[in-house]
């Protein structure tokens, strides 16, 4: 599936971009949102940015909401097999600290 | 006049507590209300971090007290603390420190006490069962933890900052260097005392924690001078496997704990719990000593290849009928919903296995790790070696020895409490020392270097290749062979590929693969100090199981392992456990199973006559 993911690094660039990945996933395999971003630091891009250091992955902490295709949700919980493309932006009217991290 | 170029902020307090949940909240408050000032500094969010809000929550006093002292009438006040002390300390397989688990016995219920009103302060629904405990959500314990620290005065919170190191002077706690996350920016924290609430380790890929539990107490403690015990014994649980949206889920766990007529099969379709002889059911009581004996029985199924490719096992409900079926997991729902959103536990969809179950689909299961018995040293008052440093719930050792069966939740709010007692005397009478300039240099130049590297490995895969060399032969079942190969690994780990560590990111505002780097370093400690413990342990005891040494050995193990640094060096030592109630035992039994039937509660020369547990 393809997954576009908004990235912008404060310091560094001057205003948001996207970068775009192909992800093989059989959607029977029912993958969350977390996965394909766990997925992508592995197999290709590790600095890619996203609140994970302190997070529960089964919807209790709430740390990890982001804008997946317009709509807000728990990216641990939110299962990539009702989408065909992913589009992955940061919480909106939030400042943001590096790619998907907001504060 | 600033401390060093690279500190872009000082805080100076009496004491630092470090960690976000029910130990750091419960030390805090004791020690702000000896009027000490008081720093808490978590790495996540203080309330919504840590494995505290993953359990399915239960904390509880002796049933005794409840009856008694705090007029609850459903209550048994047949399980005195003279029967919960000798429950712990037994199924500890004697490797507890006595006066550790008096002091649990003693405090836990005003601690207790305090906490439910808590609860109650913040509306969230703690369920009172008898005997003796009160049931909960995870998430309600996040909430009373945080609403606790908010409303005692004078805590100052940072939230998302990683201390990375402890500092000290002639083994004296000066203070700490931290991170913070999201800025980069280095924090040095000046303390008298630093109370250590950190948290567990769980080094396998499989576990149903909070990702935030990578061992940096227990490793921090050990670079600071301090001892480190019981670290071969880790606790594992029934966790779902499949599907991926809910692996790690305790979903599996519950279906046994509410007496769901299941059964747990290997992959050629044979039963394992048919395996479990009848006569260990009078010792387990649907709590700790059933996890062991699940991981037991289980775990050698898997570890002798009978587990699925990716080790798992297979529960099904084929027992039960189709009526029996559905009341439970309606129950179960109905229960849940008391905290959840319906059908839901957490965010694990309960109606996925429902439907699995009423179609007699098989669900794939297997043992993820839940929680770390061993950790820093520390007496009854949570003093460490080290001059104020102090340190509690998961991330001490000495309350559980080989496996836990006291609460862990009650563990953490009671020995805070008692640190943050004990800290805060502490900095009553102690000056203030001043930083030791050139510890902290090297301590900043050790987690700055990671930036050096203009390619090499990546951070996330190492860390996995971390949980790989633990998986590989320090899980469940052990043997001599399987332990050298996870030691080996991690060897190379160490010495090949962290120092090859190449970070893409290279802003240090939100670095991840920074913050996995520190963190790496802080869990191959752990895990090497662990797997050295196995090896050394020649036996099996409690969660340490070894195939080719399956006796409890009474006469020649009933010593914890202390591991310290000696000249740069890893030093292994054995000391007995404290004895204040109960003698230690002699004499050889078979398996870890013929223990639990030999030295079951409610029987033996302690004068404490059979009873059966009500839970």
């Amino acid at each position: 599936m393809k997954v576009k993911i908004q990235r912008f690094d404060p310091f560094v660039d001057k205003e948001p971009y996207f970068q775009s990945f192909e992800v093989p996933i059989p959607k029977s395999e029912r993958w969350t949102v977390m996965d394909i971003l766990d997925f992508i630091v592995v197999n290709y891009d590790s600095s890619i940015s996203y609140y994970r250091h302190s997070t529960c992955n089964h919807g209790i902490c709430g740390q990890c909401a982001l804008k997946i295709n317009d709509k807000i949700h728990l990216a641990c919980t939110s299962e990539v097999r009702n989408h065909d493309d992913l589009y992955i932006e940061p919480l909106p009217n939030k400042k943001i600290i590096k790619d998907l991290v907001t504060k | 006049m600033k401390i060093h170029e690279s500190m872009d902020k000082v805080i100076e307090t009496d004491i630092l507590v470090v960690g976000g949940a029910g130990a750091a909240s419960s030390a805090a408050i004791a020690a702000r209300r000896e009027g000490a000032k008081v720093v808490l500094a978590s790495k996540g969010k203080l309330g919504k971090s840590g494995n505290s809000i993953m359990a399915h929550a239960a904390f509880s006093m002796d049933g005794k007290s409840a009856y008694d002292i705090y007029g609850i009438k459903e209550a048994d006040p047949f399980f005195t603390r003279e029967k919960l002390f000798e429950k712990i300390v037994k199924q500890s397989y004697f490797l507890s420190d006595q006066n550790v688990v008096e002091q649990f016995i003693e405090d836990s219920p005003t601690v207790v006490n305090e906490f439910v009103e808590w609860g109650r302060k913040a509306g969230q629904n703690f369920k009172f069962t008898p005997p003796c405990y009160w049931e909960t959500s995870g998430r309600s314990i996040g909430a009373a933890i945080k609403k606790s620290v908010v409303d005692t005065e004078g805590i100052d919170i940072f939230e998302d900052v990683i201390i990375v190191d402890i500092l000290t002077h002639n083994n004296k706690v000066t203070g700490a260097v931290g991170i913070d996350i999201h800025s980069g920016d280095f924090i040095l924290f000046k303390a008298k005392a630093v109370i250590l609430a950190t948290g567990g380790y769980q080094p396998y890929s499989l576990k149903c924690t909070n990702s935030d539990m990578t061992g940096d107490g227990m490793a921090m403690a050990y670079r600071a001078g301090a001892k480190l015990a019981d670290m071969e014994f880790l606790l594992f649980i029934q966790v779902a496997l499949k599907p991926q949206s809910i692996k790690g889920s305790i979903l599996p766990f519950m279906f046994s704990y509410y007496g769901f007529k299941m059964d747990i099969k290997d992959v050629d379709g044979n039963s394992i719990l048919d395996e479990i002889p009848e006569e260990i059911k009078s010792v387990t009581d649907g709590n700790g000593v059933d996890k062991l004996v699940q991981t037991y029985y289980q775990g050698q199924r898997i570890f002798l290849g009978k587990g699925t490719p990716i080790n798992g096992l297979y529960l099904d409900f084929l027992k039960s009928s189709k009526e029996e079926l559905e009341n439970d997991f309606n129950k179960l729902i109905g229960l849940f919903s008391t905290w959840h959103k319906h059908g839901y536990y957490n965010g694990d969809d309960i109606g996925i296995y429902k439907n699995m179950a009423m179609n007699d689909e098989p669900i794939e299961v297997s043992l993820g790790n839940e929680y770390s018995m061993g950790g820093i040293l520390v007496d009854e008052k949570m003093q460490t070696d080290v001059s104020g440093l102090f340190a509690a719930g998961e991330v001490t050792s000495g309350l559980s020895g080989a496996c836990r069966v006291a609460d862990a939740l009650t563990e953490m709010i009671t020995q805070g409490n008692r640190a943050g007692k004990s800290a805060a005397e502490y900095a009553k009478y102690t000056k203030e020392t001043d930083i030791n300039l050139e510890q902290l240099e090297s301590i900043i130049q050790r987690i700055l270097r990671f930036f050096k590297n203009i390619d090499g490995c990546n951070v996330i895969e190492v860390c996995e290749n971390i949980e790989k060399a633990a998986d590989r032969g320090f899980s469940y079942c052990r043997t001599e062979e399987s332990l050298l190969q996870s030691l080996e690994e991690i060897e190379r780990i160490k010495n090949e590929e962290i120092p090859n560590v190449f970070l893409r990111n290279v802003t240090s505002n939100y670095n991840y693969e920074w913050i996995k780097a520190i963190q790496a370093e802080n869990m191959i400690l752990c895990t090497e100090v662990g797997i050295r413990a196995a090896l050394m342990r020649k036996e099996s005891r409690g969660t340490h199981i070894r195939l080719d040494y399956p006796t409890v050995d009474n006469d020649n193990w009933v010593v914890r392992i202390i591991a310290c640094e000696k000249s740069g060096s890893m030093e292994l030592s054995t000391r007995k456990p404290i004895v204040t109630k109960m003698q230690l035992p002699k004499g050889k039994e078979g398996s870890i199973i013929e223990y639990l039937l030999k030295y079951r509660p409610g029987t033996g020369d302690e004068g404490i006559n059979d009873m059966e547990l009500s839970i």
